[in-house]
């Protein structure tokens, strides 16, 4: 069968079950858009796919991995098991396909699953090692506790007590990642604002926004961060140069915001003196079930923040820190270690192995090693367009869906482009700027706004609907995505990047 | 992770609800340590010692007291302000079986306003050095007496001890957290974690107080909430890993649940029971 005949008779198949889709099932009115997607995905790959791969893998691998997107995206399943899934039919079709073969030492089963999740264990090793940590420290009362030592300082004044949330929810965000953090600090907005009368909302919604900033602050504080910072090879000193500042960049632009939208619940209401003695007396030592842990939790993540940074100096994975920090926490807490292992984020785990395999999968057939090809066309080879457009494209689609696995995606185009000969060090951290900030605009494209509005209509009955957490983080995040391609652009421009490629010398 | 939400929101509850309380310290200068003539006597000495070198106190020793009302008049005399005692009193121990506490516990469980030490088994020397270093108390909101109890039980523990605060899940909690659940299709543990919540709130300032007395003297605090049958929970504590002196207040209504509770404990406990 020539390329042409296929092309034919693929795009006939599809706008067939297109007609019938529309006018016949009871389907939602996703299912011919998917098929839309599925057509043009086969129109395009079919056409120019090199002669090198076969085109048949690249259709079959593609659509399964966007069907596991879409799913994902529409909530259809699980993400966990849509994931599984997904895993699950793209190795039985590179098998079937003969995508991967045999090696000498290495089946193609092997080269199919275990080398692919043994190539990204360290992201699984951080998630367990930190999920037990974590765990740990939040039974400890520490993060309780310094969050009402924050809230008193306030005195009780709604402007600073906004100041003092978004502060805090970028400190407990960057140690404790973004779910625990936000959940901390959302139960501490909403029993507070109950306690001085003040509308929950703008503290609410300053959470689940500067979450997704306390993510960028280090390594470590965001699973997308820590999964782009391993697969880029990036140091973790280079975050304080590079993604801290823009973390505080973006999250300044969020509160400016959210306070101007807001002003008119910041107002304090009631007597002054009265609300700062009510405020006062907040007692933090409430909080804390276990004195002698709160210290232990204090110390052990401090030194597993120091073993962070060193991680790379001493050639150790951070993975084996996370561990360390994991089993330190447990040894010295008292807590039984099952309690606390239970409590490991196991569905994004697995979510993680099933991306993994389909992305590692998808990736054998050549097809993103096309895609990445064609964005170097499409940006000229311009390494700064480049990296525009991926920060654009990724800012976007995160609002939509879950920026893991876009992120995932990108991961081995990114690589590609950089076998391709494009220095992918700027891109690696436009991928990690923007697949983080790009969950602001809607309030499922976050893990943290997820949360909060959960959390306020489930406590006060108060819901933020779509069009008014659009009209803020839509907002937010068109400021945030100007400041983030200019702030790229500016490194890119005057080569700040750490670890970059000096720019070519001009010939003369 | 609504379970967690629940545990959170019931502790910033319980830190923004709480009224400023303080623990304050008991002071022990007399004790009375009846003998009965039963196998508990060596024990009931020397638990009294160990308290007397603890709090610098006088110990009274007597084994001429045979009724409730003749101990209450010697403690009066004496100006105790704790009485140890075996129980049951006038037999030993494995006599009865534990079936029974003896009228004369049972009289001054019901009379007296001194705190009362019952000893239950014989006790090792090991023991008995150990035992002022784990001190558990149970409380519950529908105990009035709850700071009493705690305020004695801070007195006990050295640097290197530990007092574990026990929150007992009570029906008022319950219904609370119903409330909190109010009828929704919530899975178990996030109606447990509603009931934790409720109780957390209310106790904060227990908690808190504890804590802040906890940080002056050096010992350790724990924490622990439960739901299940208050005796079995209570009782899980004091044998593992090391037996724990319990510490529980009296209700002042002697016929009130809280009372029945502590006195039930007393039966069922083998290691001694501070009654405040």
């Amino acid at each position: 069968m020539t390329l042409d005949t296929h092309k034919t008779s693929v795009l006939a198949f599809c706008r067939e079950w297109r007609v019938a889709g529309s006018s016949g099932l009871q389907e939602s009115a996703n299912f011919p858009t998917i098929l839309a997607m599925i057509e043009v995905l086969a129109a395009s790959t079919v056409s120019e796919a090199t002669a090198a791969k076969p085109v048949l893998p690249m259709i079959v691998l593609g659509t399964i991995m966007t069907l596991t997107y879409v799913a994902i995206a529409f909530d259809w399943l699980n993400k966990s098991l849509a994931a599984m899934l997904g895993a699950i039919l793209s190795v039985i079709a590179a098998l079937s396909m003969g995508v991967f073969v045999d090696e000498e030492g290495h089946s193609a089963y092997d080269r199919a699953v275990h080398d692919i999740i043994g190539h990204d264990i360290g992201v699984i090793g951080v998630i367990v090692g930190t999920s037990v940590l974590v765990e740990i420290a939040s039974r400890s009362g520490l993060f309780h506790f310094l969050a009402v030592k924050i809230v008193k300082l306030t005195g009780g004044d709604s402007r600073w007590l906004l100041v003092a949330i978004v502060v805090a929810t970028i400190l407990f965000v960057t140690f404790l990642t973004i779910a625990p953090g936000t959940m901390i600090m959302v139960s501490l907005a909403l029993v507070v604002t109950r306690e001085l009368k003040l509308d929950p909302k703008p503290y609410i919604v300053a959470i689940a926004i500067c979450a997704n900033s306390g993510a960028l602050m280090t390594f470590s504080s965001g699973i997308c961060t820590l999964m782009l910072g391993t697969a880029g090879r990036l140091a973790y000193s280079h975050f304080f140069v590079v993604s801290t500042p823009m973390a505080l960049i973006s999250a300044a632009i969020a509160y400016a915001f959210i306070r101007r939208f807001y002003r008119s619940s910041l107002i304090d209401t009631g007597d002054l003196t009265e609300r700062q003695q009510q405020v006062a007396a907040f007692d933090e030592w409430a909080l804390v079930k276990d004195r002698r842990l709160f210290y232990r939790c204090a110390l052990i993540l401090a030194a597993t923040i120091i073993g962070f940074a060193s991680a790379q100096r001493l050639g150790i994975g951070i993975d084996f820190v996370a561990f360390c920090g994991g089993t330190a926490a447990l040894l010295l807490s008292g807590i039984y270690p099952d309690e606390a292992i239970r409590k490991v984020n196991w569905s994004l785990i697995l979510f993680f192995v099933g991306l993994f395999i389909i992305i590692g999968a998808v990736q054998e057939t050549g097809l993103l090693d096309w895609q990445a090809k064609k964005m170097i066309e499409l940006s000229g080879g311009n390494s700064i367009i480049t990296m525009l457009l991926i920060a654009t494209f990724v800012l976007a689609l995160s609002g939509l869906m879950d920026n893991i696995p876009v992120a995932a995606t990108l991961i081995p185009i990114v690589r590609s482009m950089e076998s391709q000969g494009l220095d992918a060090t700027p891109l690696w951290w436009a991928l990690v700027l923007s697949a983080n900030l790009g969950g602001n605009s809607t309030p499922i494209g976050s893990v943290s706004s997820v949360i909060a509005l959960n959390g306020l209509e489930k406590e006060r009955q108060i819901r933020i609907g779509w069009g008014e957490f659009m009209k803020v983080g839509g907002t937010v995040l068109a400021l945030q995505s100007a400041a983030v391609l200019l702030y790229l652009y500016l490194f890119a421009t005057f080569n700040l990047f750490p670890g970059a490629a000096p720019p070519p010398v001009a010939g003369g | 992770m609504a379970e967690n939400m629940e545990e959170d929101l019931g502790l910033f509850e319980a830190a923004t609800h709480s009224r400023n309380l303080e623990l304050k310290a008991v002071p022990i200068g007399s004790l009375l340590v009846v003998a009965d003539g039963s196998n508990q006597d060596l024990t009931s000495r020397a638990i009294g010692q160990s308290i007397a070198r603890r709090f610098s106190a006088t110990m009274h020793e007597r084994s001429d007291l045979k009724s409730a009302a003749a101990i209450q008049d010697a403690a009066a005399q004496l100006s105790a302000d704790l009485i140890v005692v075996p129980a049951p009193f006038g037999e030993d121990i494995q006599l009865l079986h534990s079936q029974s506490l003896g009228s004369v516990v049972d009289a001054l469980l019901h009379e007296s306003s001194i705190p009362l030490l019952c000893v239950r088994e014989p006790l090792s020397e090991l023991q008995i050095q150990t035992l002022m270093k784990s001190i558990l108390v149970p409380v519950s909101k529908d105990n009035d007496t709850s700071e009493q109890a705690l305020s004695w039980a801070c007195s006990f523990p050295d640097a290197a001890g530990t007092l574990v605060l026990l929150e007992l899940a009570d029906q008022a909690a319950i219904s609370e957290a119903q409330q909190l659940v109010q009828g929704k299709s919530e899975p178990e543990s996030v109606r447990q974690a509603a009931v934790g919540r409720a109780m957390t709130a209310r106790l904060g300032a227990l908690v808190a107080a504890t804590q802040r007395r906890a940080s002056e003297h050096g010992f350790a605090v724990q924490v622990e909430f439960r739901m299940g049958k208050p005796i079995q929970e209570i009782l899980a504590w004091t044998t593992s890993p090391e037996l724990a002196l319990i510490v529980i207040a009296r209700h002042s209504d002697r016929t009130s649940a809280a009372f029945h509770l502590a006195a039930d404990l007393l039966l069922a406990s083998k290691g001694p029971v501070l009654l405040i």
